[in-house]
Parts: structure tokens; C-alpha cells; sequence
């Protein structure tokens, strides 16, 4: 097994241990200096050149074995990848070039950065050594060892470390200060070896002023203070991959968790008590894995630090997690427990698949990913329940199908591309060059597919097999355990499938190879008839393979048919694009109504069968149940028996089914059905609030003949609001009734908030908005709608309440704007008196007054995370697209500014983005480039391009005033620019693809055809534009490159290993 | 005492200090006399401590008195040690309040005109006054009617009222503030000067997610100790009662 691992990867030489040091850091330069030793046992017979990873750095000299200032070259292509100008500006030439730069300092291919020579001197003593032991075969490569120091500094780093300073001398902003690294380039802020499968063991050792505090991964050994100076050393002994070396350095309050003393909490000066509440149940996921995997957790401590401005919301490391400080939140707020929380569970998953056995390249990172996203799913489910564990599921499902039908296809295996004419989309690439939002949805779909595997082999089976690949990583961790044993840190797809198959008789290649290898995911068709002489449901299943994205899938499928006489399942083989299956019925046709009908969840239901045909014991029939296969659903069925599925079926993920059908059947039997749903408190909350929506539609397509109140409307009256007393005693059995309310006479007042049943609370928040989207004949939204949001807001009373009502207030804002319309607007004045004071509507005006009002508010009194001026100003932009007032752009711009909260920042960004997108609007296209290019938040610069990329200004080939030479100019500088931020070049990329093509941007004038071949006899050879290296040495070392030696070098090993 | 030596620096301190102290246990005003005392039993107990002081340094033959010696004359007066460690650890806090600053508070007393005592019963006047005497004054100045002030508190009322006040809080507020701070004009005007539409400028701060993730709007009710108490408790019956209505099963 290892020693086809090694073949994989063609280093030349093993790293065993490294320490890093950190001796000086300054937040006033934004520097740090260090240096590090690397242990490294050759593998070659002639090893005369060690190949590292550095960006940014200034390399001061390089010690090897005490023989100081070897000669070393310090290249990185990345940066000279559009140094020289290219004038053809196309994207396909750029990702190949970029692609080949990759490969080029790829230190799984053995390449880097930093060249150092290994002197003449000590390749000597090696071939001494080497000579002397000849007899002894097994011991010639290991005895030699390599201590290679660095001294290296940073200074002013754009991406691998992130310096936080206030610009402000206050003491809090002092205090304030800090640093820490922002993702998983370890080559950004130190030398190493860039690659997730050589793992080492770590001494760090950070050197600060006294006042702060580090972080890093590793157990804290020893602190000590000289001068004012304090000194942490931390020593890792579970080997990791380099990129998995955390640090944090800041003045942090930490608070060590009540029920496990390994796992300590830190954040920001000022938010202690938001850090208690937060991480108060960080135990349970560890336990529960622990529990799960039967397996205890390699680190000895478990970190978790809370910072401002990183680049993703939770970055994951060896022993340690970095976090965004937005997801703290105090005990009054309750919507952001599930986000944190599963945020949280990810980040301790990833201390086991992900941080801990890692993936052995980029190729294999959806496994690691999914693996992950699987712990995390099993714990949230175990949390949050089995319904939100479904309904995410589903989400996830119909994300990563929207985006394979929109976008791009999703291919998992990264593997990179061979010629240029693969190149049909920027995400088909390696790993390390993927857009964020594509590795977004493949994350989701890595999820389902590790789901898809647990599902094909067990539960049990793949607990089995996880806890064997964390065992047999754990025997590498050992003190005395050999250095080849450490490939057992790092896993594969193939060789997960062949632990697959070692374990269990299955062979999963077959589904890697339909969900992983391949991108698609198929689109079902479905429809049924029953019939009568032969007791037989006729089931009809079309695979469209015409749409985007779609793929053919063979495998089986199970179908569940509910009959009169119970729940029956089916599991049928799909082989061909259109399929015939016969199912037998188990029911005959009744003619005795009153006896209950069986369901699949074990109950027994009295059911109203008179709308039923009367010929049909079917009452309804679910393809693919339990979602095991990644698919797109469109089944038909009658009316009724979507109706009796909403109504009696107890899964959610059936429901929401159903739902989505029912809305091309408004009619008065799914009106009252729906309206049964809503009002049935067993039902799970988030099906009651989309049935909410549902109805809104129904009753918006039966605007003509639509007569009486809109059931949710009085459902909401009856519930939250206070009614007579003798009505009100009906409420107790919905809950969220008030001791207070009981004892109340007439008129319709909203009851004063009580947020103690987070269900109704949902409901309670999530419904204004749902009526808010109601229409009447002339398309407008009724008055009486728009009068009863007025009253909820101004009737809103939270003082009794334990509960913060900040997004219960900026929702009903949300609603407010849903009852905008853009019908009777006619006038088109420019003079802005007349607008508002004449033309404009008496309910927009009182909307805009109102959200001035709030906006105003929120700025004195702030909501939790600013949520009610973020609904505000979508609001306000919503307000200048539809209504027409001519808001001024400079709130917007105010509002985006440095200084502000940043979710209030993305939200006014994304508007600007929006605004660009609609106006066309110059002057705002320059603001959001200049965001882009200067903000010091490189998050917001991220979610910009991202929000970019899906509202573009225009797309390819679309004529439009910005559609100009002077933006491609513009954007093409950018991606120039962005040398060391790989995730915003990759963003840029995508964004060019969006807006210009992959080829020559139309809008330019065409090339002259000898410049081009010029061009191209340029660029084609990477080695001409490296000048530091002696172009005889470079040759000799890539030709030659371990070309016998390995080989040989790998089953010395793997011989020695057994 | 005599009160007209006040040329000696010694009395006039010793007078001060004397009154700072007095002072210092809430006495606002004293008689002239019962300072007087004051200062006299003051004056004795300190020359007292003062020649036994004299006394025992003379028994040991020293010429400058050690804190030893205070300690024994002082255990000679009957003065417990640990107690002037006590005087001196907690020093005076609570004042005596001047009874003169105590104001009653009467209760609000409603008058109205009671609907019986209307014009034409004031203007009937008993038979025993004579004719030429004025009229009788308003009743309001001489009759304490009953009153029957609007005070119905039902449920919509006081809700309605609530609701308004912290409405009208609100706008006031923004209002206020508007007027006192940098202001940001919502309507792009297009150089017309009618505008009565306003943002407040936001003030850049070098930490803002301080203000975004401690906020203020809870501050009002009960005390936030209690409430984490009770949450602290509440949180995992909050996460159970999400998945209260699960079935099925994966």
C-alpha cells in the first residue's frame, strides 16, 4: 500500500519534524520574523537540491547542518503569471499558463518555490555514509538527516496571515490588535512543504510582547517571560500537513469549557459573555463523535478563537479552529444558534477528517469534505432533529441541482485538465483553482455522495470502516512509530474504496465513478395509472438527458406506494431512459370509508376518502424516499393525492413534495387543505411556514374568484394576536399564549412578544411575510394587508420578553417590502416634490417614512448584528427600483464604508452590485472595483465578487454601456494583481468568464496574427521566464528528477515498513 | 474652652478637624455650646493621651515616644487597639439626612365638578342668607367633589397607550438626533431644495462589531443576570423543542 502511495508523489525527500519560530512581530509594520528548521530524511541517492514552499517571504539565508549561507534561488512563478502584459487577454491561455505555474511549484510533483542547493561538501559525507553502510540496505536512506534552516521575514502580508489593526489609539482599539492566519496557504507566512500528505510532528515557538496571547496548534509547553517578552512554545506531536498549522496573536479573553478542560475558548476583548454563551455546548459534538467513531480524538487540546475580518466564516486547523467573532451571539438571540452551532460541530468533525487524516491531494479533497460534512449532518441531526436535518439535506439537493442545471457541472475528482480544449468552464481545473461558489455546492454534493456511500454500505459498516482508517492513523502517531507509517494519515478516494472492499464484499467504484468521476446528476420523470383487472399500478419513469446537466442513471430506486391497506415500498432497477414497472397493489378497492388507514410511520388515521376516485386504492406514491440519489423529481400525480399527502404523510421532506405540486392546483379543496396544515400544531414548523407561502400563491392565482380572509391571516389573528376572551381559550392548545392575553376583551392587538417556543416563534416571525406576498385583482397588495403589517409594527412590545425581538422587527420590515409593487406606477416626473408628496402611493410613502424611521433607529439603538438596518436598506433599495424614489447612492455608499458592521457592509455592497446590474451606473462600477482592489476586509472583497458573478452586469456577448475595453482592462489588471489571494483570482476568473468569454473579449479589437505566434513561442516555454536559476543546473535537475531513484528509494522503504 | 484665642493656629486647626469630623457623621448643624463641650472633652482626652505618652517615655528613659508607648497609654485609657482599626478601615459612609430636606409627598388629588352641582343649584341659595350678600364662589373652590377620572385599564387601552408612547419615544429620539448630528439627505434631489428626508451619519467606529454584537435593545427589561440564569437552563429545552414534532425515520 505505501509504496504506491509514494510513486503518487515524487518529493524526494521525507519530512519528519519541523519547527517554527517566531521571534519577533510587529503590529505597527505588520511584520513578522522567524525561522524554521526542517528534519528531512532524503529518499534519493544523489540528493542535491531541496524544493520548499515560500510566497511573500523575504528569505535571509539558509542554514544546512551548521554549514551556513548555502546557496539557495527564490522564484515564484505565480506572480510573474501576468507580470508581462498579455495582450490577447483570453482565459484560455491564462488557465493553462496558471495551471502550468501550479504544477510548477506543486510540491506534490516535487517542485517549490525555494531552490536550495545542497552543498558539495555535505553530499560528500552523505555518499560516505552511503558507502560505508552499502551492506546494510535498510538503513542507507534514513540514517542521513537534513536540518535545514530558514531565516525568513514578512512584511505587510496580503493573504496567508491577516493583521487586525484599528487605526485609532483608543486603549480598547489597542487591545484590539491582532493577527492570525487566514487559510490553509502555509507557504503565505512560512518555508515548508505546502502538501496535505507530508505530515510532520511541530515545535512552534512565538515570541510577543507581554500583554498578548498566542495560539497555535499543538500543546502549550512552556511559556516564559524575559523582558517584557513573552515566549509560548507549543509542540504538536500528532503529525500534520503544513497547512493545517494554525496561529493567533492578540490581547484574547479566553474561557476554558465547564465540561471538558481540553477545550479552551478565546475572543476579542469586551465579548466574554457572548463567548460563554456560544460555546457553552461545544462537548456534545466531541463527545458524540468520539462516541460515533469509537475512536478518541488525536490532539491533546482543542482550541477555538473567535477574530474579526477572516477569510471564511470557519477555518478549521490542527487542534485549533479560527472563527468569525459574528457568529457569538448573546443568549437573548435565538436564530443564530443553529448556524454557530453547526459551524462549531464542523470545525471539531474536521479535528477528525479533514485536520487529522487528510486528503492526499487536491483530487481527493471531496472526500475529506463530504467525510466531514457527514460527522457534522450526524451530529446537527442528533441536535437540531431529524426534520432539519432532512430539510437541509433537501436544500442541499436542490442547490447542487440548480447549480449542475445553471451553472456548471459539478465534477468531485479534481483532476487536472490535459489539453486545452477541456477547458470548457473555469471550475473544469485542479483544486487550488476553483471559484468559492463552486467549491461551495461541491462541498454539498461531496456531502451527498459520502451520504450515498454510508447509505450503500451501512451505517454500521461505515463506522466500522471510519474508526479502522482513525485507528490505524492513530498507530502513526506513536512515538516510535516509523516514518512510512505516517501515509496512514492521509487517504484517498481509491484507497478508501479498497478499504471499502476489504472490509465489506461491496465495491463502490461503480457509484464513485457516476457521482464522483463524472458530473450530472439525472432528471426523473415520472407518472403513474392504476389498473382495476389486473391490481397493478402502472409506473412509468422518463430520464430527460436533453437538459444541462443532466446524466443518465442505472441503479435501483425505491418506490413507495401508500394504499389503502398501508405503506408499501417498491425498489425497482432503472436501466434504460424510459422504464416500465408494475408494482402489485396490496389494497382492493373499499367500500366500507370508515375504517383507518395504516401509515408508514406506524399510525393508524381516520381519513376523508369521499374526494378519492373511487376505482383507485392509491392514495399516493413517493419516488426515492429517503433522497439516496442525487435527482431531480417530477412526478405526477392527481390533485387529490398531493392533498392527502400534505396532509397526512409524516415526513417533511413528502410534504414539502407536495407542496410544491399543489401550487399548480389552486382550488378550493387545496385552499382548505392547506389551511389544515397551517393550523395543525404537529405538524414541523418550517412545513406550516411554506405552507403559509403556498397558500399567498393559491390565493394570488384565484385572485378573481378569491372571497374571505386569507387563511393565514386569521390563522395569525387567532394565534399571536388577542381576540375575545372566549375565543382566546381555544388557543391554549397552539401555545404561545399569554397568562396576560387571557383576560382580554375585543380588538385585534398583537399579543406582547414571547419568544419561549422557538417553533411558534418561527412561525410567528416567518408568516407576515408570506401574507405580505398576497395580491388582489388589480395585483396590488390589499390594504387590509398592508394596515395589519402597520399595526404588528407599531404594536410590537418586547419588554416582557426574555427573548431579543431584533429579527422578529427587521422581518416584518421584510414584509413590508413584499408588499411592494411596481403596478400603477405611471409617473416618470424627475421633479421629487411631486413624486412624494402627490404621486407616490399613501402606502409606499408610509413604508418609506416608516423605514426611514427604523433605519434612524437602528443607528441609535443598534439590533443584534445590525439586522433591522440591513432589512432597511434592501428596503430602500427595493423602494428606488420599484417605486422609483430616487434614493441617493451615497447612503448606499455610506453604508458600505470601512467602519461599518460588515454583514450591513455586504448587504449595502451587494445593492451597489444590484444597482450596477440595473442602472448600468459607471460611477458605482468604479466604487465596487475600487472596494475590490483596496478594502482591508478580504472577506467582503470575496462576497463582492461572488454577488458579481451572480448579478453581472451584463453577460457574454450582451451589449451594454460597461460591455468596453476599459473594463476588461480593468478586470484583467485586478486578476493580475491578486498574485497571493488565490480564491479572489479564482473569483475574478470566473467573473471574466461570466462577462467576456473564455476566448478574446469581443468588445476588442482583433490581434495581429504575427504578434500572437510571438506571444505564444514566449509563453510557452515556463523556463524562460525564470532568470534566477542557472538554466544548465534547472534542466539537470528536472530531467534527471528522481527519475530511477525513487523508484528504487520506494521499495527500499516499503520493504524496510514491512 | 476659650472662644476668643482663635488667634492660635493650634485651635483654629483643631477646630476645623474637629468640625470636618462632625460633619463627617452627618451633622450638618450643631449649638455652639455642645461644640464647645466637644472641643473641651476632645481637648482633655488628647492631652491625657498625650502626658501618659510623656509619662511612659520617661519610665524607659527615651527622649522621643515610639509607637509602643502610644499604644500602651491608649491601652491605659481603656481604648481597644483593634477598635481604632476598625474606625480607620471603614471610614464613615452613611449620612444622617438633614430632616429638613425630607419633603412629604402628598398624593395628586383629582377635583371635579360633580354633575349634580350644576349652575342652577349654586345659584339656589338657603333661605337664611340675605339677599344683598354676593353669591356664593365656584364650588370649585370650596367643595372636594368625588372623582371619576377615566381610569378604565383594560387590556387594549394600556396596550394602545404603550404603544404610542414608544413610538412617540422613538420618533423624538431620531429627531433629536437628527438635529444634532450630521445628517445624510435620502433623496437624491437633483439640486431642488425640498428634502425632509434624512439619515443620521453614521459615526465611523474602529471596532464595529462591538456595537453590532452587544446590542442595546434588551436593556430595557429585567435585569440581564436573571434572564441568563433562566436561559442558560432554557437553551437545551430550546434546540429539544425544535425537534419536538419529529417522526420518521432515515
Amino acid at each position: 500500500m505505501e509504496l504506491e502511495e509514494l510513486r503518487q508523489v515524487t518529493r524526494s525527500f521525507v519530512l519528519s519534524h519541523q519547527t517554527l519560530c517566531i521571534t519577533g512581530v510587529s503590529f505597527d509594520k505588520r511584520c513578522l520574523v522567524g525561522y524554521t528548521e526542517l528534519t528531512l530524511h532524503p529518499l534519493v541517492k544523489n540528493f542535491n537540491v531541496i524544493k520548499l514552499n515560500a510566497r511573500q517571504l523575504t528569505i535571509y539565508a539558509v542554514t544546512i547542518n551548521d554549514e551556513r549561507n548555502v546557496e539557495f534561488s527564490y522564484d515564484d512563478p505565480n506572480i510573474q503569471i501576468l507580470s508581462d502584459d498579455d495582450p490577447r487577454r483570453d482565459l484560455t491561455s491564462f488557465l493553462k499558463r496558471q495551471q502550468r505555474f501550479f504544477e510548477y511549484v506543486d510540491p506534490d510533483e516535487g517542485n517549490g518555490e525555494l531552490t536550495i542547493f545542497i552543498p558539495l561538501s555535505l553530499q560528500q559525507q552523505e555518499q560516505n555514509s552511503s558507502t560505508t553502510n552499502d551492506d546494510n540496505n535498510n538503513n542507507n536512506t534514513t540514517d542521513i538527516v537534513y536540518k535545514v534552516t530558514i531565516d525568513f521575514s514578512l512584511e505587510h502580508p496580503e493573504n496567508g496571515i491577516h493583521f487586525f489593526v484599528p487605526d485609532d489609539d483608543a486603549k480598547l482599539s489597542r487591545l484590539s490588535r491582532h493577527l492570525f492566519t487566514t487559510g490553509h496557504d502555509a507557504r503565505l507566512w512560512f518555508p515548508c512543504v505546502d502538501s496535505y500528505c507530508e505530515p510532520s510532528t511541530w515545535a512552534i515557538e512565538v515570541t510577543v510582547e507581554e500583554s498578548l496571547t498566542v495560539i497555535a496548534s499543538g500543546e502549550l509547553v512552556e511559556c516564559t517571560t524575559n523582558n517584557e517578552l513573552k515566549t509560548y512554545r507549543f509542540y504538536l506531536s500528532t503529525p500534520a500537513p503544513a497547512p493545517f498549522i494554525g496561529l493567533a496573536i492578540g490581547s484574547f479573553e479566553s474561557v476554558v469549557d465547564s465540561n471538558t478542560q481540553e477545550i479552551t475558548n478565546y475572543c476579542l476583548p469586551g465579548l466574554l459573555t457572548l463567548l460563554t454563551n456560544t460555546t457553552s455546548f461545544v462537548h456534545e459534538p466531541l463527545e458524540y463523535y468520539e462516541e460515533l467513531l469509537n475512536a478518541s480524538c488525536q490532539y491533546p487540546n482543542y482550541k477555538q478563537v473567535f477574530v474579526t475580518e477572516p477569510h471564511a466564516e470557519c477555518i478549521p486547523f490542527a487542534s485549533m479552529a479560527i472563527f468569525n467573532v459574528n457568529l457569538l451571539y448573546p443568549s437573548t438571540v435565538i436564530e443564530a444558534t443553529w448556524h454557530s452551532r453547526t459551524q462549531m460541530a464542523f470545525a471539531l468533525a474536521n479535528q477528525f477528517f479533514g485536520c487529522f487524516i487528510t486528503m492526499r491531494s487536491w483530487r481527493d479533497w471531496w472526500l475529506l469534505k463530504g467525510l466531514a460534512l457527514y460527522l457534522t449532518s450526524l451530529y446537527t441531526r442528533r441536535a437540531f432533529g431529524n426534520n432539519e436535518y432532512r430539510y437541509n439535506l433537501n436544500q442541499d439537493m436542490l442547490d447542487v441541482i440548480r447549480y449542475e442545471r445553471e451553472e456548471n457541472p459539478i465534477r468531485l475528482d479534481f483532476a487536472p485538465i490535459k489539453s486545452e480544449s477541456d477547458i470548457t468552464n473555469v471550475n473544469n481545473r485542479r483544486g487550488t483553482m476553483m471559484s468559492s461558489q463552486y467549491l461551495e455546492v461541491a462541498a454539498k454534493k461531496a456531502h451527498l455522495v459520502v451520504r450515498m456511500i454510508d447509505d450503500f454500505i451501512g451505517r454500521e459498516i461505515m463506522m466500522q470502516i471510519l474508526n479502522k482508517l482513525m485507528c490505524l492513523a492513530t498507530t502513526a502517531c506513536l512515538k516510535d512509530a516509523p516514518l512510512s507509517s505516517r501515509s496512514r494519515l492521509h487517504i484517498s478516494s481509491k484507497s478508501f474504496s479498497r478499504v471499502v472492499s476489504t472490509l465489506t464484499t461491496k465495491d463502490i467504484q461503480a457509484l464513485l465513478t457516476q457521482w464522483v468521476y463524472e458530473s450530472g446528476c439525472p432528471r426523473l420523470i415520472g407518472s403513474f395509472t392504476f389498473s382495476r383487472k389486473r391490481n397493478v399500478v402502472e409506473l412509468e419513469l422518463k430520464q430527460d438527458t436533453t437538459i444541462k446537466g443532466s446524466k443518465k442513471f442505472l441503479g435501483s430506486l425505491v418506490i413507495r406506494v401508500q394504499e389503502l391497506e398501508g405503506s408499501f415500498s417498491h425498489t425497482i432497477l432503472l436501466e434504460d431512459s424510459v422504464t416500465k414497472y408494475e408494482l402489485t397493489c396490496h389494497s382492493k378497492v373499499r367500500r366500507n370509508k370508515k375504517k383507518k388507514i395504516p401509515l408508514i410511520s406506524g399510525d393508524e388515521v381516520d381519513m376523508d376518502l369521499n374526494q378519492m376516485d373511487p376505482e383507485c386504492p392509491i392514495l399516493w406514491i413517493r419516488i426515492d424516499p429517503d433522497l439516496k440519489v442525487i435527482r431531480e423529481l417530477q412526478f405526477e400525480q392527481a390533485d387529490y393525492n398531493w392533498q392527502c399527502e400534505l396532509r397526512y404523510e409524516r415526513d417533511i421532506l413528502s410534504q414539502f413534495e407536495a407542496l410544491e405540486a399543489l401550487k399548480r392546483y389552486p382550488s378550493q379543496n387545496t385552499r382548505e387543505t392547506l389551511g389544515t396544515v397551517l393550523d395543525s400544531s404537529n405538524c414541523f414548523y418550517r412545513v406550516r411556514i411554506e405552507c403559509a407561502y403556498v397558500l399567498t400563491h393559491i390565493a394570488n392565482s384565484m385572485a378573481n374568484t378569491w372571497t374571505g380572509t386569507l387563511a393565514t391571516l386569521s390563522f395569525f389573528r387567532r394565534v399571536f394576536m388577542s381576540t375575545n376572551s372566549t375565543l382566546s381559550s381555544t388557543n391554549v392548545t397552539t401555545s404561545s399564549t399569554n397568562n396576560l392575553s387571557l383576560t382580554v376583551p375585543s380588538a385585534n392587538i398583537v399579543r406582547i412578544n414571547d419568544f419561549s417556543n422557538s417553533q411558534m416563534y418561527m412561525i410567528q416571525k416567518t408568516i407576515p411575510q408570506a401574507i405580505a406576498l398576497q395580491r388582489n385583482k388589480d395585483r396590488v397588495c390589499p390594504p387590509e394587508v398592508i394596515n395589519f403589517l402597520f399595526e404588528l409594527i407599531h404594536y410590537n412590545e418586547n419588554s416582557k420578553n426574555r427573548f431579543s425581538d431584533a429579527f422578529y422587527r427587521s422581518s416584518l420590515i421584510d414584509s413590508l417590502s413584499n408588499t411592494l409593487t411596481n403596478i400603477g406606477l405611471t409617473s416618470t416626473t424627475t421633479n421629487v416634490d411631486l413624486l412624494l408628496n402627490h404621486t407616490l402611493d399613501t402606502n409606499t410613502k408610509r413604508i418609506f417614512d416608516e423605514i426611514l424611521l427604523q433605519l434612524n433607529y437602528d443607528k441609535i439603538i443598534p439590533s443584534y448584528g445590525f439586522c433591522v438596518t440591513c432589512s432597511c436598506l434592501r428596503v430602500l433599495h427595493k423602494l428606488n427600483i420599484i417605486s422609483g424614489i430616487p434614493i441617493d447612492i451615497n447612503v448606499f455608499y455610506e453604508y458600505a464604508s470601512y467602519g461599518m458592521f460588515d454583514r450591513v457592509r455586504l448587504i449595502a455592497c451587494e445593492i451597489l452590485v444590484e444597482q450596477i446590474e440595473i442602472r448600468m451606473n459607471q460611477d458605482v462600477f468604479e466604487y465596487i472595483f475600487n472596494l475590490i482592489t483596496n478594502d482591508p476586509d478580504y472577506n467582503l472583497r470575496h462576497k463582492i465578487i461572488q454577488h458579481l458573478c451572480h448579478h453581472p452586469p451584463f453577460r457574454q456577448n450582451q451589449t451594454c454601456s460597461l460591455n468596453n475595453p476599459i473594463t476588461v482592462h480593468r478586470l484583467w489588471s485586478l486578476i493580475k494583481n491578486f498574485a497571493y489571494d488565490n480564491q479572489i483570482r479564482n473569483d475574478l476568473v470566473e467573473l471574466y468568464q461570466i462577462m467576456f468569454g473564455l476566448s478574446r473579449p469581443n468588445c476588442l479589437p482583433s490581434l495581429n496574427e504575427t504578434n500572437e505566434i510571438l506571444i505564444k513561442d514566449e509563453l510557452d516555454d515556463v523556463s524562460d521566464t525564470i532568470v534566477d536559476i542557472d538554466p544548465e543546473r534547472l534542466s539537470y535537475f528536472r530531467l534527471a528528477r528522481y527519475a530511477d531513484d525513487t523508484k528504487a528509494a520506494a521499495s527500499k522503504l516499503a520493504s524496510t515498513s514491512k | 474652652m476659650d472662644n476668643t484665642n482663635t488667634d492660635n493656629p493650634y485651635d483654629v486647626l483643631f477646630e476645623r478637624s474637629l468640625a470636618v469630623i462632625i460633619r463627617e457623621y452627618g451633622f450638618d448643624n450643631i449649638e455652639l455650646s455642645a461644640y464647645h463641650q466637644f472641643l473641651d472633652i476632645s481637648n482633655t482626652i488628647l492631652r491625657r493621651l498625650l502626658l501618659n505618652v510623656k509619662n511612659f517615655m520617661e519610665i524607659q528613659s527615651r527622649t522621643e515616644p515610639c509607637p509602643a508607648d502610644l499604644a500602651r497609654s491608649l491601652q491605659m485609657m481603656n481604648v481597644k487597639l483593634s477598635s481604632l482599626q476598625q474606625t480607620y478601615n471603614h471610614p464613615i459612609k452613611h449620612r444622617l439626612r438633614s430632616p429638613d430636606r425630607q419633603t412629604e409627598t402628598h398624593p395628586m388629588k383629582l377635583f371635579r365638578v360633580t354633575s349634580t352641582t350644576n349652575n342652577t343649584s349654586r345659584k339656589h341659595r338657603p333661605i337664611y342668607i340675605p339677599d344683598f350678600l354676593p353669591e356664593f364662589p365656584d364650588p370649585h373652590t370650596f367643595i372636594s367633589s368625588e372623582t371619576y377620572a377615566d381610569l378604565r385599564k383594560d387590556y387594549p387601552r394600556v396596550r394602545h397607550l404603550l404603544a404610542d408612547q414608544r413610538r412617540a419615544l422613538q420618533r423624538s429620539l431620531v429627531k433629536f438626533k437628527l438635529q444634532t448630528n450630521e445628517k445624510l439627505s435620502v433623496i437624491n434631489t437633483h439640486g431642488t431644495n425640498i428634502n425632509d428626508y434624512y439619515l443620521i451619519k453614521y459615526t465611523i467606529s474602529p471596532l464595529p462589531y462591538l456595537s453590532a454584537l452587544l446590542p442595546q435593545d434588551q436593556m430595557e427589561s429585567e435585569s440581564t443576570e436573571t434572564i441568563e440564569d433562566e436561559t442558560v437552563a432554557n437553551i437545551s429545552h430550546r434546540t429539544k423543542s425544535l425537534s419536538a414534532t419529529d417522526d420518521g425515520e432515515m
